[in-house]
């Protein structure tokens, strides 16, 4: 079995080795007869200890990935799910909105519909990712009021709805609530349309 | 006065184009030509002129459409109005919506659609300029934008249409050959893998013809493939993997 040399592009249906010798990872699949090929183009790296095979892609479909800082506006509120829509990336462009959940105890929801929130991913399983809004520089960026809908002014390390005068001491806050200049400087560049659009209108 | 027909075959085994019975139009096939899409190609058989974009993957909208195991595809095959001889009404034809139909159900059996739970996979092929053979030719621009998309798959697939012309098995026959053609008959392949993904025939061969058509296409695949496999080469020769930029 002659194996393309580790570093060299692969394109997808090359074949790479057969299953006996290494075992496919990622961007790789073995198929019936025992052959294993490349499923994306990318670079063939072969794990020589461990008999593994793994094709590292020169371009990927899909780049949220568990760690990833991302921007998220609140689509829905449960019992204890958050429901929102990914909306930005810190690192790379989101071109269409992604629906995401955010785990929490119950009683009093954190967020309301609407809020946007930085987060952080946790995992993603079966098309849909998990959040975390537990930690430094996470949490709402822009909150609305429960009740009349007006976006929340910070008072206190809390917030405080200035049209019905309701206070909130629930919600997590990023260090730079309510500063678009700041998220626009984490995310400006990199985001969706609708989000961007959001952001607008949040100024 | 004698009404004389032009011979589509010479008597010297030559086209009326002057290609031999087993050559196939010059094919130009680029990947990556369109900016906006998430992944893109553009072939030029001949005449025939296609662009290929994929976007995704996306979440699939209407949300019931979402499989919660595996991702859909959504593929669109449409002829531009100013694609042929006389103006074609824009929406879609019952033939557009049938190609679209065996287009993605040709790029299912390569697109590992297991990867993107609940998400939608689309394609947009559009036939700027038609000249026969724009299924296969888009089949295969598909196949190329799905791989410029860094989408799984487990092959490249081409396509290319054999017909039969005046008793011969001709390789990819231009408008008039397919007009005035006894057979027409598309194939689409997955090279390395060596299965059909797309078989039809407009017309009748025997089983020896048939076999003859099957042998050629698969001549003119293996060519197709080479070009695909260079446009995607050229494409990443100058990137460098995820991550470590």
């Amino acid at each position: 079995m002659r194996f393309q040399a580790s570093g060299r592009v692969v394109l997808p249906g090359d074949k790479l080795c057969v299953v006996e010798e290494f075992m496919p990872v990622s961007g790789a699949k073995a198929l019936k007869n025992g052959a294993v090929v490349a499923t994306v183009a990318g670079i063939a790296e072969y794990d020589i200890k461990k008999h593994l095979v793994s094709v590292k892609p020169l371009e990927s479909s899909i780049k949220i990935r568990p760690g990833d800082l991302v921007l998220c506006q609140v689509r829905e509120v449960q019992d204890r799910l958050i429901i929102c829509d990914i909306l930005a990336a810190a690192d790379y462009k989101v071109k269409t909105n992604w629906t995401a959940a955010v785990l929490h105890r119950g009683g009093t929801p954190i967020f309301t519909v609407g809020d946007i929130i930085v987060a952080r991913v946790l995992d993603e399983y079966s098309g849909i990712y998990t959040l975390t809004v537990k930690g430094r520089g996470l949490g709402v960026f822009q909150a609305f009021c429960d009740i009349c809908g007006a976006p929340l002014t910070p008072r206190d390390r809390t917030l405080l709805c200035l049209r019905c005068r309701r206070r909130y001491s629930n919600r997590p806050l990023v260090p730079y609530y309510g500063k678009v200049n700041t998220l626009l400087k984490m995310f400006g560049g990199l985001l969706s349309p609708e989000g961007g659009g959001l952001l607008w209108r949040s100024r | 006065m004698e009404k004389t027909e032009q011979r589509l075959i010479t008597e010297d085994g030559r086209r009326i184009d002057g290609r031999a019975l087993d050559e196939m139009r010059p094919v130009r096939i680029e990947a990556g030509v369109l900016d906006r899409s998430d992944g893109s190609a553009y072939i030029e058989m001949g005449k025939t002129k296609i662009y290929a974009a994929v976007y995704g993957p996306k979440e699939a909208h209407p949300r019931h459409l979402a499989q919660p195991h595996k991702a859909i595809l959504n593929c669109r095959y449409h002829m531009a109005s100013f694609s042929v001889e006389g103006r074609k009404a824009p929406g879609m034809t019952r033939r557009e919506i049938e190609l679209s139909k065996v287009i993605r159900e040709a790029l299912e059996s390569v697109v590992i659609l297991e990867e993107f739970p609940r998400s939608a996979i689309d394609i947009f092929i559009e036939v700027i300029q038609a000249d026969a053979g724009t299924r296969t030719a888009g089949l295969t621009a598909a196949s190329l934008a799905l791989a410029d998309a860094g989408i799984p798959m487990l092959d490249l697939c081409a396509g290319i249409a054999v017909g039969k012309v005046e008793g011969k098995i001709v390789l990819d026959p231009s408008e008039e050959e397919d007009k005035k053609g006894e057979a027409d008959m598309p194939v689409a392949m997955t090279p390395r893998l060596g299965s059909i993904v797309l078989l039809q025939l407009n017309g009748r061969l025997t089983s020896a013809e048939f076999r003859e058509a099957l042998n050629l296409a698969k001549k003119g695949i293996e060519v197709l493939y080479e070009l695909q496999k260079k446009a995607l080469s050229k494409k990443f020769e100058s990137a460098t993997p995820l991550g470590e930029e």
